[in-house]
This record gives C-alpha cells, structure tokens and sequence, in this order.
C-alpha cells in the first residue's frame, strides 16, 4: 500500500525527464544531414584538436576528496531526521546531535591538519 | 485495480527489470569502468523499490550516499589504477561461470524456499508514510541513540583510516626523512624457497 | 518525553568505562593534530591511562543494580563485564607492545592508537550490546578497524595483502551475519531487543527461516572467532599484519567474538539448542584437530600462533557447548589466561624481531646463550599454551575439560586431550630449539644478535608488558582458585544466562545420576586436589 504524497508529481516528472534525451536524438537525426568524414567521428572539445583518450589517470587528490566526501555525506543523512524532527525532540536530543557533531568536528579538523583537504 | 495501483505495479515491474538487467551486466561486462557506471543504475533501482515500500527517507539516503558519494568513489579508485592491460584469457573460463552461477541459482532457490514457507510476524500496524522521518528522528535520540553515537566514532575512524592509508607520507613536521625501507614490516619476507615448501593446507 | 526522566531511563553510568574509551582516542587524536611526531612520546601513556582508567571503572560496575542502559540497547551484566574487562586489557598490552614497533617502521603511532583504541570501543561494545542494531554497529566498529590495522604497514606488500584478503572475507562473512540479524527482525515481528525476539521466537516455532538464521548468525561469528571452517583469513592475516596487531586480534577481538556468541546463540536460540550445540561441536573438533595438526608444520613464529590460536578457540569452544554454569565459567576463565599467556608470546615475538629482523622459528636456536629473559619468558608462555601442570594454561585446560566431561561432551574433551597433547610438541620444540642447542648451532640471526639493552625508548613499556603477563601466566596458575571463583560469580549474577542455565540443569538432572554435591562443588574439589 503506498501511502506517500505528492510522488505523481515525480512519476510525471520523470517521464518527462526520459523523453528529453529521446526527443533531442531524434530531433537531431531527422534534421542532421548524412554523416560523411573521420573527423565527424571525433570528439568535440571547443574546436580544440582533441588529445588521448577520456579515460585518463585520475590524480589521487580526487580519491582523497571523494573519500572525506562519503564521510560527510553519511553524516549529513544521519543528522537529516534531527533537523527535521527538532522541534518534537527537545533540549536532550540537541545535547547528543552535539556530541554526535562534535566528535566528527575532531575528524573534520584532523583531515585539515593532515593535509587532505588542501590541493597541493 | 483502480489506476494508483495499475501505476505502482507497472512501476514495480520496470523497476525490477532495471535492477536485475543492471546487476547482471555489472557482474557480466568486461569493461570495469561500464560496471561502475551501471552500478549506479543498480542503486538508483534500488531506491525507487523503496520508495514503493513507502521508504521516502531511505530512498533519498540511498540516492545521496550509494549514487552520489560511494559509486563516484568507486569510479575514482578505478580511474585512478587505470592500467590498461591486457590479462591471457582464463582457460575454462566458462566452467567457473557455469560453477558461479549453479551456487547462486541455489542460494536464490533456498532464500525464496525459506521467504514463501517461513511464517512470519508481520507487523499490521499502517505505514507511517509523511510521518516517517519524524519518528525515524525520534527512534535515533531514545532507543536508537547508544548506535547512533557510536556511529559518529565509526566515522571518525573510517576518516582518519582513509586518510592514512590514501595520504602520501610527506608529513610537514617529520623530523626523519621516510626512506625505502619504513613503512615496512621489521620481519624480513620469507624466502621464496621457504615459501612453496611451507606445509600450506588452508 | 521529558528530559530528566529519558536521562534517568538511559542509565548513562553503565557506559562509564567506554566514556573513559572515547574521551582517551579523542584526547589521543587531539594531542596528536596539535603536536605532530613530538606527541609520540606522550600519547601512548595517555592511552595506558585511560584504559586503566576505564579497567578502574568496569571494576566498581562489578554487580550494579539496574545493568541495563539506553532503554535496552546495552547490557552491564557482570558477565559484559568480565568480557570488557579482558578486551580492555588486551588493548593495553598491545599498546604497550607497539610502542617500539610502530616508530620502528616510521608510521605514525597517534593514529595507530586511535584506530586501535576504535577497535577497543567496538569490542566493549560488542561484549554488553543486547539489542541488534547495536550489535552490527559495534561488530562494524570492531571489523573496519581491525582491517585499518591490518593494513597499517602499507608500504609493505604482505600487509596489503593481509588487509586485502581480512576485509573481503571479512565483508562478505558481516554480510551474512546481517541476513541473518534481518531474518530474526522478520521472524519476530519488528523487534530488536534479544530478550523480546527470543520471547516472539518461541510463540512461533521452528521454521527454515530460523534455521537459515541461525546458520547465518554462526556463520558471522564463526568468522569472528576464526573457527574451522571459517578461519581461512587466519593464517595470511596473522602473518601479514603487524605483530601487535596480531596479538590484539588473536585475544581482543577473539573475546568480543565469544561474548557476542554467548548472548546472541543464548539468548536467541534456545528452541534450535541442539542444533547449535551440534554445529559448534563439529566446528570446535575441526577447529582442535586442524589447527594444531597444520601448526606442526609451519616455520615462521607468526604462522605458528596463527594455527595455534585456531586451536585455542577450539579449546575455549568446549565451555560454549557444555552450556553449564561451569562451562561458561571455564570458558572465561580460560580467556583470561590466554590473554596473558598469548600476549606474552607475542611480546617476545616482537621483541626477538625487532633485534634480529626475523620471524622464522629457525632462527630461535640457541637463544639462551644470548638472551636468557625473552628465552624464559617465551618458554613459560609457549608451555603455558600447551597446557604443562603448573602454568595457567594448564588449569584452564583442566577446567575446560571438566566442564565439557560433566555436561556429558565425551567426543570432543577426548579429542581436546589429544589435539593438547599433539599441542605440547609444537611449542615444546621452539623451546626446545631456543635452550639446548650448543653455542655453536646457533642460528645466524642469533649469532649476531645485538647487545641486549633496553635504553631503546619504547623498550621499557614492552618489558613492562612482558613481565606483567608472565607473572600473571606463572600466577594464575597457582592461584587459580580466587579467578575461577569470579568467573563463576559473573556467570551467576548475569540474567541473561540464567534461563539456559535452568534449562541446562534440568536436562543435566534427567541425564545424570543424582549426586550428592552440585557440580560446583566437585569442581572445586577436583581443582584444589590439582
């Protein structure tokens, strides 16, 4: 039994949303005229002759970023439900969010202090 | 069937069909990167099925961590050994597939076994729907609140883990430069002489 | 809810101790972001201390009137608290034994000894959590930090690898363990608390789903407690891994995984008794018959307590199983005594590579002409561990053994007796290998073995630690009687147990004759006669 409100308005949207790409291709192969050539095949970066492949080696401040980025993420998830219920919960559930931010605020500064948030 | 339901079924089906067809290329695509991408479509499935469970909250998690923070990890750490080379083909590779898939066949046969004759409690109680993130708040800050603070802790470690095992070892203030040899285990490593003629049995 | 009355219905006092934890790594932490490298030589003894602290406060909670906190999610039974108590004391002596070693290889220690002190955290955790959510929390807690450890080293391949294969099996065997955690969830209607899910389990009955639960709930501890047929990752791991983390992973970890075998099998399971006693019997002969038959072969040191402690969880699986008051007393008792024992073992493990740079079981000959104190303290271990009269080992052998023998477990204390005796060899022949061998049949790392000195800084601490758990391995030994009489007692004051326990005995008293003292008695009769 689904019981949530307003998701007609997803469903609509994302149907919506699935016909864009759809449309835009078919649009473009109706209007484009015949493919001819290697160099429609190329990638097209800015009129700039294009050098290597797009899957490169990434640099490993990416890897770092993504990971301090997941951390925060599931941090930000768990104190979702605190925010929204705030006023129903009262002074002791603010006391323990603090706690629960204080001792990830000690992680956030040991990354800074570690480095891992600069792009050096 | 009024039109709602008709809708949520339909929705079901293209849900499943997703996962199942995106789980399988996952596992099936030579292309590692392709997997990473398709990943993602597995999880996205994943949480339009719980939003069909009246799970909004968990499925908006599910969005923001799995598809917005994990499975961009997940392509980072790919990029980032991107090694292109090319392994010799596994001889009798298809035994290990057929094998891989006879094991999971079974463990699926078992599960659904155990799911269909299996009397379960189940809690008749109406779903919560709007209310959920309310009483999910709730549940965190009375009987939930012993796990919910030690999972600050747990990702404290996780930070500092993923720091020191990703940072280079250029520390500012090291009073010693790191050579060749630190970082190491003091034992040596075991000759590979020793190494074959060991006793193995695990 | 009003304020003051949800923070009297917390009981926040029963998680003292692991306060005293928390607030210690997050000092450690600090101290370290502000200091850098000079905070090495003040952070280790801030973690010494607020261990010790935290020991000083499971000790006062010994028997508290209400034990159970946070509305049900932890339980501060004497019996968590034993179990706490020997996790605690485990990190201790690891810590103490790292010291060296760590700033030997040129990693930062502040952060080994966070993530070491995280691994505590879970561990405690885990050893009073008695309600689901909690348990997978604390498991996880513990998991990925043992895999941080693990890992450590990372410059070094054999690390990586040990990392690598700890946390894929070690994923996969958590992930099993919550598809068994969620069917429970399903199988009770909606509850988390152990008590409750064992009181809607009973109206219920057998089913698969139980069954498939139970399997899986076995599967994730037997992982834990590194039991044949799930204790592939042992071997590798222990010889990959830094060696204080071994030691911390053989006995810290190793507790947390029985204490979360007794409540949750205990508690949990009593319709499907039998059938559990039944698979940890067959895990727990694996575990005697392979661990020490392969331990026979192995020459590395690492490798050697590798299967050695697969072994000894074999052992300490025989109290599980008798499932008297006794059984889980001995089972206690018999932790305690591994501590200590294993914990100095591996002291002189390091100890003996740090000088020379080797592991190998070879390069131990002739030792005592060199070093006489690692040659005792490693000997009297090792014979602990096999179980020679005098030593702890020995009586926690015989209690075991006893308790199994009683509870009517005949198979499997005949096939402890033979897998100890096979036992005795193994370690009798390193210490053989380190005693009588002439000065001229010494090894080449033992030939040029350093000037024994302990100036070294981070020497001193690991002296400490070695000599404390000899003492205690030569002490327990002869004053047994006082810590079996605690085991005991923790036993008889945790409620959780009491329900089994009844059980217990009333199939005991059906089964067995009638005598005329309760078995408590014989026991400790048998033991003052030894």
């Amino acid at each position: 039994m689904f019981v949530l409100s307003g998701y007609e308005y997803l469903l609509g949207f994302i149907f919506v949303a699935s016909l864009v790409p759809v449309l835009a291709l078919t649009a473009s192969w109706l209007l484009r005229p015949a493919p001819s050539g290697p160099e429609r095949r190329t990638t097209y970066e800015s009129g700039m002759e294009p050098i290597g492949g797009a899957w490169i080696q990434f640099n490993i401040r990416y890897y770092m970023f993504a990971l301090v980025f997941v951390i925060f993420d599931v941090e930000t998830v768990f104190l979702y439900p605190w925010a929204v219920a705030f006023n129903r919960l009262g002074l002791l559930a603010f006391v323990e969010a603090l706690i629960f931010i204080g001792i990830l605020v000690v992680g956030l500064a040991y990354a800074w202090r570690k480095g891992a948030l600069e792009w050096s | 069937m009024n039109l709602a339901e008709g809708v949520q079924l339909v929705s079901f089906i293209i849900l499943t069909v997703m996962m199942l067809g995106a789980a399988l290329a996952v596992v099936l695509s030579p292309n590692i990167v392709y997997s990473a991408f398709l990943l993602g479509g597995v999880f996205s499935a994943m949480a339009g099925l719980y939003l069909l469970l009246n799970a909004s909250f968990v499925a908006a998690a599910q969005i923001l961590v799995y598809v917005g923070a994990i499975n961009v990890l997940i392509l980072f750490a790919i990029m980032l050994v991107n090694k292109r080379e090319d392994f010799a083909p596994v001889k009798y590779a298809w035994t290990r597939k057929i094998v891989t898939a006879a094991v999971c066949g079974g463990l699926f046969l078992l599960l659904g076994t155990t799911i269909i004759t299996t009397p379960w409690a189940i809690d008749s109680t109406a779903a919560a729907g709007d209310e959920a993130i309310y009483i999910l708040g709730e549940h965190f800050f009375t009987d939930f609140l012993l796990p919910f603070e030690l999972v600050s802790v747990l990702l404290l470690m996780a930070l500092i883990g993923a720091i020191v095992l990703a940072r280079r070892d250029i520390i500012p203030d090291s009073s010693n430069v790191v050579g060749q040899d630190d970082l190491k285990l003091p034992e040596k490593p075991r000759e590979l002489v020793s190494a074959g003629a060991d006793g193995e049995s695990s | 809810m009003d304020v003051a009355n949800l923070a009297s219905q917390l009981n926040v006092g029963v998680i003292l101790p692991e306060g005293i934890v928390i607030l210690t790594l997050l000092t450690v932490l600090i101290v370290d972001i502000i200091r850098g490298r000079a905070a090495n030589a003040i952070t280790p003894y801030i973690a010494i201390g607020g261990l010790s602290a935290s020991l000083a406060a499971l000790c006062l909670q010994w028997n508290i009137a209400n034990p159970v906190s946070f509305l049900g999610s932890f339980n501060g039974d004497p019996l968590s608290v034993v179990f706490r108590a020997i996790v605690v004391l485990s990190a201790a002596f690891t810590i103490l034994m790292s010291i060296r070693y760590v700033e030997r290889s040129g990693t930062s220690l502040g952060e080994f000894i966070t993530i070491l002190l995280t691994a505590t955290l879970g561990g405690m955790f885990l050893c009073g959590a008695s309600e689901l959510v909690m348990i997978f929390v604390a498991l996880e807690t513990l998991s990925i930090s043992s895999y941080l450890l693990t890992g450590y080293m990372k410059r070094d391949s054999r690390s990586n690898e040990a990392a690598l294969k700890y946390l894929l099996i070690g994923a996969s065997s958590s992930a099993l363990f919550l598809y068994g955690v969620s069917l429970l969830y399903g199988l009770s209607g909606g509850e988390t608390q152990l008590g409750a899910i064992a009181a809607n389990l009973t109206a219920g009955g057998q089913s698969l789903g139980l069954i498939m639960a139970l399997v899986f709930v076995i599967a994730g501890v037997a992982f834990k407690i590194s039991a044949v047929p799930f204790h592939q990752w042992t071997p590798d791991v222990y010889e990959g891994s830094p060696t204080p983390v071994v030691a911390f992973l053989s006995v810290g970890s190793k507790t947390a995984g029985f204490a979360l075998a007794v409540r949750l099998l205990v508690v949990v399971f009593p319709l499907l008794a039998d059938e559990w006693h039944f698979v940890f019997t067959v895990l727990a002969m694996l575990s005697m018959i392979l661990g020490n038959m392969v331990a026979l072969a192995q020459t590395s040191m690492k490798r050697l307590l590798a299967y050695s402690s697969i072994g000894q969880a074999g052992f300490v699986m025989i109290g599980l199983i008798a499932g008297t008051e006794v059984g889980y007393a001995s089972m206690i008792f018999y932790l305690l005594v591994y501590l200590f024992m294993n914990l100095g073992g591996f002291a002189c493990v390091i100890l003996f590579s740090l000088r020379t740079g080797t592991d190998q079981i070879s390069e131990y000959s002739g030792l005592y002409h060199k070093d006489p104190l690692i040659t005792l303290c490693l000997s009297l271990c090792l014979l602990s561990l096999g179980g020679i009269p005098p030593l702890a080992g020995f009586f926690g052998k015989i209690y075991l053994f006893w308790a199994g023998w009683q509870a009517g477990l005949y198979p499997l204390v005949l096939v402890g007796l033979v897998t100890s005796v096979i036992s005795i060899y193994y370690y009798i022949r390193v210490v053989k290998m380190m005693v009588v061998r002439e000065p001229q049949e010494m090894s080449d790392a033992v030939k040029n073995y350093p000037k024994v000195s302990w100036d070294a800084p981070g020497l001193k601490p690991l002296q400490v630690g070695l000599v404390i758990s000899v003492v205690a391995t030569t002490l327990v030994g002869v004053a047994s009687n006082p810590v079996f009489t605690l085991a005991i007692d923790s036993v008889e004051n945790s409620p959780a147990l009491s329900a089994s326990l009844a059980k217990a005995k009333e199939k005991s008293a059906i089964a067995v004759l009638p005598k005329d003292s309760p078995s408590l008695e014989v026991t400790k009769v048998a033991s003052a006669k030894l």
